[in-house]
């Protein structure tokens, strides 16, 4: 009984994960923000819901954003392999904690330009893709004379950094958030629950004192 | 009442429009035909023919002026970018000299190796475009339901469509809501980056909180219950006619698959 209430929360809780991924990237264009921080969502569903309800996120948030350009629709195992990661990671405890969050900053941004650089490496037929990652990749490639591949993959992950840092910061913080009563009826909520608990009750304890 | 609207139900939603008309799967079927032989045949000369078609396609199915709009917006900007990126990139296979900017040679094989690329990413996504504008997404979904997905798969769909509309209204209120408590929105990077949290938090916790909501009212509308499902609209059900043009469609792309082989194993061109 109880777990079934769970599936459904998490059910319900993967289309808020996508408006997330949405709302955020539009927040941050009202600020003019230099920041994407397109996979909020996806990154706090897999810490909260485990591997399935995440791809799920990150997979249809890629749909929906490529209805108006469809050759988005190519980077859709990107969003998908964050949720892996995040679930992974939070699974071990990692968001417990912000420097190991911090440190998570760095898988994300790696399999970000790694995945990221080998689908428009194959994408733009194994070359240069265009768009931002080109104009610090073609530059890259002249001075350095590194292969070509080095260079997107360099270029793709320095880019991909910033933003995942800001992204994770934003994820420690929503998870921080989440009431102990909403965690409960989560499939991962306990990984969270458990430090709550023990500072409620180390407060009721010197209460009693 | 008015039983003119209430009998409307009755019959399938159909506009007259023959390509609007047919049945999603039939669509679907088309467009990803279409869309997949773009990229198997790789050559911009025939890129360009599946555009002017597409194109004529789109007007015909009423939809021509925002499909061009979202045709060029996705359009010059890859041109522009992979013609440049490639006559800097490219230099190896570099031997038909072209023209000269100030200096700058262009050659034949980068701009015939960007064409390509730009021809066969626009024949895909145009293709797609078609299916995605003349079809509303609750039509996609039913359509997929009728197939076998489950019941929940439509209900994501449906819901982060509409999710994403709401909560993109509520992050308008909190945000003027914010300005109006002081927070200032406007000014250099860090003061925009402040005010960046206090609008994330309400708009996240509020939805959370109304998921719980959610859940309650929908498990009390037997939203678990395992049974058939009945619909208010009814899709009309695949034709004769469409069945055939689904056939030549799935042809079509065998063909072009043949083609690319023929083509990768150099018996042909």
């Amino acid at each position: 009984m109880n777990k079934s209430k769970g599936n459904k929360m998490t059910l319900f809780l993967i289309p808020i994960g996508i408006a997330v991924n949405f709302v955020l990237g539009s927040i941050i264009t009202l600020l003019k923000l230099p920041l994407y921080l397109d996979c909020v969502g996806t990154i706090v569903v897999g810490a909260t819901c485990g591997i399935w309800p995440g791809v799920i996120v990150g997979l249809v948030t890629n749909i929906l954003n490529s209805l108006p350009d469809p050759t988005i629709l190519f980077y859709a195992p990107l969003n998908m392999a964050f949720a892996v990661v995040a679930a992974v990671l939070s699974k071990k405890g990692w968001f417990k904690s912000i420097v190991l969050t911090l440190v998570s900053s760095i898988f994300f941004a790696l399999i970000g330009g790694g995945i990221g650089s080998l689908i428009t490496w194959v994408v733009y037929g194994f070359d240069f893709g265009s768009g931002r990652t080109a104009i610090v990749s073609v530059p890259l490639y002249e001075m350095l004379h590194v292969s070509k591949y080095i260079a997107q993959f360099i270029g793709e992950t320095a880019i991909d950094l910033f933003d995942k840092v800001i992204t994770v910061i934003v994820c420690f913080f929503i998870l921080k958030a989440f009431p102990t009563r909403f965690l409960t009826k989560l499939p991962l909520g306990h990984i969270y629950i458990s430090d709550e608990l023990k500072k409620q009750e180390e407060a009721m304890s010197k209460k009693a004192e | 009442m008015d039983k003119k609207f209430a009998y409307s139900f009755k019959d399938y939603p159909l506009t007259g429009n023959a390509w609007n008309d047919c049945n999603p799967m039939t669509k679907l079927i088309v467009c990803l035909c279409a869309a997949l032989a773009s990229i198997f045949i790789f050559n911009w000369r025939y890129a360009i023919v599946a555009i002017i078609v597409m194109f004529a396609f789109a007007f015909y199915a009423g939809i021509g002026k925002t499909y061009a709009k979202a045709m060029a917006g996705i359009g010059i900007l890859l041109l522009v970018f992979t013609v440049v990126i490639r006559q800097i990139g490219v230099r190896e296979i570099n031997h038909t000299f072209l023209f000269s900017i100030f200096g700058w040679d262009w050659y034949w094989e980068s701009l015939n190796a960007a064409l390509n690329i730009v021809g066969y990413m626009l024949g895909f996504a145009g293709a797609l475009l078609i299916f995605f504008m003349t079809t509303p997404m609750r039509d996609i979904m039913y359509m997929l339901e009728k197939k076998g997905l489950r019941h929940e798969a439509s209900y994501i769909m449906l819901s982060s469509m509409q999710s994403i509309t709401d909560m993109k209204k509520s992050a308008n209120t909190i945000l003027e809501s914010q300005k109006a408590r002081g927070i200032e929105t406007e000014g250099n990077l860090i003061v925009r980056a402040k005010a960046f949290f206090p609008t994330l938090g309400p708009i996240v916790l509020s939805a959370m909180s109304g998921t719980e909501e959610k859940t309650i009212a929908m498990e009390a509308r037997a939203f678990s219950y395992e049974g058939k499902h009945t619909a208010l609209r009814d899709l009309r059900p695949t034709t004769k006619g469409e069945i055939v043009v689904d056939v030549i469609a799935v042809l079509y792309l065998i063909g072009t698959i043949v083609y690319r082989v023929l083509v990768a194993t150099g018996i042909l061109g």
